[in-house]
């Protein structure tokens, strides 16, 4: 290994885990932009409270006495409560009505600012919940043992995260092209009027992928919670992270999301290493380079413009 | 009824004029309330075009920091560091307009959110030269040389933004029922149509967007003043939200709207913390969203509504 192939070797692989969380989240707003053509500034939320869900159940499970490796399926329970008790109310309760708004202009400016006023609530929940302190359930990070790669330890737990990112690409793929439910969902986001004639149930189709967003979007939360402090705030940092994966990628592309979000993470990591003053940059930089140059993002293909 | 309503908006800014001698310990949040109104006269100026910028507390923070360079650089008084503030941050919203009037929607609303965040980022982390997390100090001194103690400063700081305020309100109102003012209004209802009367749909946007820039910077000076200190998080995109969630409060109908919004959320922010420490965002949250819901002409909308049905019952 050379001076700079080491530190870049590592620098990838440390950008690879941080680009699977990253992907989670990302790829969870984009399923609801795609479906429901909502750009969802709460989303930021759902991944805050899977984080702090999560740890809450890691100190339920040592207060319990419970095997500290509980804290696996646990952190995949926290998101699925997450996502199941939230993401329905939203959707149902506070989003629905602005899909009658006919002229897209005000659709869209009316449901930025609902989502920004939910992200507002959801904050503040965090914090009467849980109280402003941090928690940190690193401990977790180490039950599985580390790996060395080139001389330099990983936790097998960073690993298994871009194991479970890779799988939930497949899943999505699989859930999308292979099942009728999928493709109800694809025809919803192609055509919601043609495929409400055609007899799909278009309002449970959007609860369902909204649900299933706010899931991946807790999931990402949760299973980055052993890596992280979890405090407030995070949501609100992540929610711009996944715009910036989301921008780069294409609104509604999935496969471009994993792109994307390899590309900030390797991008990000490589910063630190070689121009760390400037690494927290890499994201919003790479995306407004993309949006200049290719507007709707990389994978996707530009809209006519429609009059 | 013309005459009674411009007679109340004297007397309304009349007696903003009034109460620092009724109150002194207010200035400071009388001032602020101000420069946030300029910032959220900006974004509602957008907003005339249908278009949601999550980045402008870019401007905002640019006139900050431009204040605190000038300040330092020259110890310039503070008319001149205003002027000078509010132009550069103008400056800057006419070479990143010269890119975002290409786009509309929530590629408009993504695009500003990513400057902003870069811009962000750089002042966190380029400490030599912004102070990082701890910001710069804002110095400003009298006029024309004229040392001022800070109470003496904090007033006439405080009448400086009043004036501000009037003329970029009454500007906004003079350039909002211009031709150009017109076009910004067509281009959220057709675009298109715009462009076949021949004018320039871009044209047009930059020149709100520079003039949108230029009251944020300005509102963004008189805010750095005021409080003495700028830090990065004067730019992050919360700063921004907010600012949009006041146009909104307002209703983006008419200029006074962007005050009358800055000054409830302001009000919001005073009270929920003195009160409700850990749940003021809690509050504001459900009063966007009923107001999103329900009233989305906001209070100027309420206000006009009212006049409306008074000219209605004369006749």
């Amino acid at each position: 290994m050379t001076a700079i192939a080491g530190p870049l070797l590592s620098a990838t692989i440390n950008g690879v885990t941080y680009g699977a969380t990253l992907f989670l989240v990302a790829v969870g707003l984009s399923l609801i932009f795609g479906v429901l053509r909502v750009l969802n500034v709460a989303h930021g939320s759902f991944y805050a409270l899977g984080a702090f869900t999560a740890a809450s159940a890691w100190l339920l499970i040592s207060a319990l006495g419970w095997p500290p490796l509980c804290i696996y399926p646990a952190l995949v329970i926290s998101a699925l409560v997450v996502g199941v008790a939230v993401g329905p109310v939203v959707e149902r309760g506070l989003l629905r009505w602005t899909f009658g708004i006919e002229a897209e202009a005000a659709r869209e400016n009316a449901q930025l600012l609902a989502t920004y006023a939910i992200f507002l609530m959801l904050e503040d929940a965090q914090k009467l919940i849980w109280g402003g302190q941090p928690y940190y359930s690193g401990s977790a990070l180490r039950l599985l043992g580390i790996t060395r790669i080139n001389g330099i330890p990983y936790t097998n737990y960073q690993l298994l995260l871009i194991l479970v990112a890779v799988l939930v690409l497949i899943a999505l793929r699989i859930l999308l092209r292979g099942t009728k439910m999928g493709k109800f969902v694809l025809a919803v986001a192609e055509d919601p009027e043609v495929s409400s004639a055609m007899g799909i149930p278009v309002a449970r189709i959007y609860t369902v992928a909204f649900t299933v967003g706010a899931i991946l979007a807790a999931l990402g939360g949760a299973l980055a919670s052993p890596t992280i402090g979890v405090n407030t705030g995070i949501g609100s940092e992540m929610i711009v992270l996944s715009f910036a994966v989301v921008a780069i990628a294409g609104l509604g592309q999935i496969e471009g999301a994993a792109v994307a979000a390899l590309v900030i993470g390797v991008g990000h990591s490589i910063a630190v290493f070689f121009f760390p003053a400037l690494s927290s940059v890499i994201p919003y930089a790479t995306m407004l380079l993309v949006l200049v140059f290719k507007p709707y993002g990389l994978f996707a293909a530009a809209q006519v413009r429609r009059i | 009824m013309r005459a009674v309503r411009s007679l109340l908006w004297l007397a309304v800014v009349g007696g903003y004029a009034v109460l620092p001698w009724l109150a002194p310990s207010l200035t400071y949040q009388l001032t602020i309330v101000l420069a946030l109104g300029l910032a959220a006269l900006a974004v509602s100026l957008m907003l005339q075009a249908g278009l949601i910028s999550f980045g402008h507390a870019l401007f905002y923070a640019a006139g900050a920091y431009a204040a605190a360079y000038l300040g330092r650089l020259t110890g310039a008084h503070v008319v001149i560091t205003l002027l000078l503030s509010s132009l550069s941050a103008a400056l800057l919203a006419l070479i990143a307009g010269l890119l975002i009037v290409r786009y509309r929607g929530i590629f408009f609303a993504m695009l500003n959110l990513a400057l902003s965040m870069v811009a962000y980022t750089l002042l966190l982390k380029l400490y030599n030269v912004t102070g990082g997390s701890d910001g710069l100090v804002v110095s400003a001194t009298g006029v024309a040389g004229y040392a001022m103690g800070p109470t003496g400063l904090a007033d006439l700081l405080f009448y400086l933004a009043l004036a501000a305020a009037v003329l970029a309100a009454w500007f906004v109102r003079v350039y909002l029922r211009s031709p150009a003012g017109w076009a910004l209004g067509a281009i959220q209802d057709r675009e298109i149509r715009v462009e076949y009367l021949g004018v320039s749909a871009r044209r047009v946007l930059l020149v709100a967007y520079v003039l949108s820039g230029g009251l944020a910077g300005l509102g963004g000076a008189i805010a750095g003043i005021a409080v003495g200190h700028v830090a990065p998080d004067s730019a992050y995109w919360t700063t921004s939200a907010g600012f949009v969630v006041m146009a909104v409060l307002g209703g983006g109908g008419d200029v006074f709207g962007a005050f009358a919004g800055a000054a409830l959320y302001e009000m919001l922010s005073v009270f929920a913390a003195q009160y409700l420490s850990s749940s003021w965002e809690l509050l504001l949250g459900v009063i966007i969203f009923v107001i999103v819901r329900f009233a989305p002409s906001g209070l100027w909308g309420f206000y006009d509504g009212l006049w409306r049905r008074m000219a209605a019952g004369e006749r």
